[in-house]
């Protein structure tokens, strides 16, 4: 008798190959059958219409906070999401010492646009300071899916030089430490290492992040600890002194498969083509592509784009971190108390009506939600500041302040879809890059496998079985996960039923829900019948059925190098 | 406060002499200021400074001329000092004040690395057999 069985539906097994109607038996958090299962079971669903699929698995997320304060991870498992994997862009919390558990939070704060209050309330007392213990903190906590744990640059670096990580790159005694802090992290079960070496993130005190203090020779020394020990993948996001031929030529000196850097449509043709070249040639290589349009909803209530000096860059030096970086650290009404000082509204106009914000970012930038005043929704703020003889700053601010914060603000960068299918339709490159668990106030890309199956493979015909494997199937083989991702029996039963007629993702709403009040936006997952995890019912008709009985895992063991393809 | 001897290369001639007015930096013997560009790690004249300063027994400290560079490579001499914590790498300053501080910070240190050949192969160095 199987725990449960699911009856009749069509069954994409995560491979890409042809679909099939069939039936699928779980036992034990195993696939006991697949096509026919001829026994009864305990707890039976009829799948008739339905599409029966490996739970997904979500490439780049950045839960290493949330998973603290939140086993649900929400709200990737609203999306069938069963596996996400952490430890993205060299921003993770383990090792940490006591000491430097408010640096790492406000870095984390700036880099990935969670506010520093809600992780300070939400991390509360911690309790791990290795990486083996954070692992181990994870597992005893209970989660509601599966996390593969990549081991993040940034606190190891400051775990190997405190204080200094940010002012100077290490010497060779601390990279010795950073080195046994990568084979220990691996021995207890990372599934491999995150760096971040580019010009786009920065440190509190407008200085670089720890990774980019890293010489091309320390990095190396880093990656050949991977292939010393015969295994783990590397997510790497580059800077100046790494080009597209970088990889390659690290894969024929050590072996180990890279995942990342983030490519799209637009901008990076250099390196989807440096990809492909190599992919043909047997590297190991995975750049990642995201879904969703590069849209961003920023606000003032948490000025972490304007903090960061983003989107303006750097050509003019640091002015937007100096006005905004001290207020990161504010309560929401301290903040409203400066938006409201008139010395504050005149430096914040005078450094954004310059020839970049006029030409680059104020034409892009509509007002989203107004809750006071609903007209502006939807308009442009140039136009606004143009009818008001204002400018576009005075028209944010005002409606900011009128609104006590709750005023939002969009920034569109459209999608080129058919480019992008086009890459979809390529092995070279993976679906990912959902930031899910980072930026929640700006975006909510974590609802990528509802809105690919629904806008995607419904409305634009791009193929199911396709779509499916690049959410289930090829993620696992690129991350070497030996037991998940594929409809066969004996592998772990993360499955997942939806409805190809209806799968959608949800409206979005604002809700500050998270730790401290913070506010994140919400899409519910449409469609989904059943989400299984390891074998154990989560999601029922998009309700949480799990009820505090969490089945998922802190996956430890991965393919050898020597296995990978 | 340390007095500074500052080395760079020909080619960043410019971008070093904006840098030493914009943080104000002076001369004299005490500390070797090395002011790193995109061509410095090819120039002997960088780690004949060096040398000559680890030989005196003076503190070596490195620093970037581009805000936004990162992994800079280093010339070997240089590079072993670094390694052996006898010099310190700094990104670049963010004002004259923090400059100030690390050049206070770096006198002699223990270790110094008089010649190249006397830095052992690191534990890092790939093997033939590591490859798949």
């Amino acid at each position: 008798m199987y725990d449960v069985v699911i009856r009749g539906g069509t069954i994409v097994d995560g491979t890409g190959g042809p679909a099939f109607r069939g039936d699928v038996g779980i036992t034990d958090g195993r696939l006991a059958a697949v096509g026919t299962a001829p026994d009864s079971a305990r707890h039976e669903v009829d799948a008739t219409g339905r599409v029966v699929s490996p739970g997904f698995i979500d490439p780049h997320t950045h839960y290493d906070a949330q998973i603290v304060w939140d086993p649900m991870l929400s709200h990737s498992p609203w999306h069938g999401v069963t596996t996400v994997v952490m430890g993205n862009c060299g921003i993770g919390f383990a090792p940490c010492r006591e000491a430097d558990r408010d640096f790492m939070m406000q870095l984390c704060s700036l880099v990935e646009g969670i506010p520093y209050e809600c992780l300070a309330e939400g991390m509360g007392d911690w309790g791990f300071e290795t990486y083996p213990q954070y692992l181990d903190f994870v597992d005893r906590r209970g989660i509601a899916v599966n996390v593969v744990s990549q081991l993040a640059h940034h606190p190891v670096k400051v775990w190997a030089q405190g204080a200094d990580a940010t002012d100077r790159f290490a010497n060779e005694r601390e990279m010795r430490i950073q080195r046994e802090v990568l084979r220990e992290a691996l021995a207890a079960g990372a599934a491999g290492f995150s760096i971040y070496n580019g010009p786009g993130h920065w440190a509190p005190g407008g200085k670089p992040v720890p990774g980019r203090l890293t010489t091309p020779e320390q990095f190396e020394s880093l990656v050949a600890v991977l292939a010393e020990a015969g295994r783990g993948s590397l997510d790497l996001n580059w800077g100046s002194t790494f080009n597209p031929d970088t990889i390659p030529a690290l894969w024929d000196r050590y072996g180990v498969p890279f995942n990342r850097p983030q490519t799209n449509s637009a901008k990076y043709f250099d390196r989807n083509d440096a990809a492909r070249a190599a992919h043909r040639r047997g590297v190991i290589w995975h750049p990642q592509i995201g879904a969703l349009p590069n849209s961003f909803e920023i606000g003032l209530e948490d000025p972490f784009m304007f903090a960061i000096d983003q989107p303006l860059g750097s050509q003019r030096g640091h002015p937007l971190h100096d006005l905004f970086g001290p207020l990161t650290s504010m309560t929401p009404a301290e903040r409203l108390a400066e938006y409201r000082r008139p010395e504050f509204r005149a430096e914040f106009v005078r450094e954004t009506d310059q020839d970049d914000w006029n030409t680059r970012y104020w034409p892009l930038l509509r007002v989203s939600y107004s809750p006071v005043d609903r007209a502006p929704e939807g308009r442009l703020l140039v136009d606004l500041a143009r009818e008001q003889g204002v400018t576009p700053a005075e028209i944010m601010l005002d409606l900011v302040v009128g609104s006590d914060l709750d005023a939002r603000f969009i920034i569109e960068n459209p999608q080129d879809e058919e480019y992008l299918l086009e890459m979809l339709a390529d092995d070279t490159f993976l679906l990912g890059a959902s930031d899910a668990g980072a930026h929640q106030g700006q975006i909510a890309d974590y609802r990528y496998p509802t809105y690919v199956l629904g806008r995607f493979v419904r409305d634009q015909g791009f193929p199911l079985t396709r779509a499916v494997a690049l959410m289930t199937g090829l993620v696992a083989r690129a991350y070497g996960v030996p037991d998940r991702g594929l409809l066969r029996e004996g592998l772990a039963a993360d499955v997942v039923v939806f409805d190809p007629d209806t799968v959608a993702d949800g409206p979005l709403q604002r809700v500050n829900d998270l730790p401290g009040g913070a506010r994140r936006l919400y899409s519910e997952g449409l469609g989904i019948d059943l989400t299984l995890v390891n074998g154990k019912p989560l999601f029922e008709s998009g309700k949480c059925v799990a009820d505090g009985e969490w089945s998922g895992q802190v996956l430890r063991e991965f393919l050898p190098h020597s296995q990978r393809t | 406060m340390s007095t500074v001897q500052v080395v760079s290369t020909a080619e960043d001639r410019a971008e070093s002499e904006a840098f030493r007015e914009t943080f104000d930096v002076g001369d004299g013997p005490d500390v070797l200021l090395v002011l790193l560009g995109e061509h410095t790690y090819a120039d002997p004249a960088v780690d004949e400074a060096v040398r000559a300063a680890v030989a005196a027994g003076r503190g070596v400290l490195v620093t970037c001329l581009d805000r936004n560079a990162q992994s800079s490579r280093l010339p070997p001499l240089l590079r072993a000092n670094v390694d052996s914590g006898y010099a310190e790498f700094y990104r670049r300053p963010l004002d004259a004040a923090e400059l100030r501080g690390w050049l206070e910070r770096a006198p002699a240190r223990p270790d110094p690395v008089r010649e190249v050949a006397d830095v052992p192969t690191p534990d890092w160095m790939p093997a033939d057999t590591w490859k798949h």
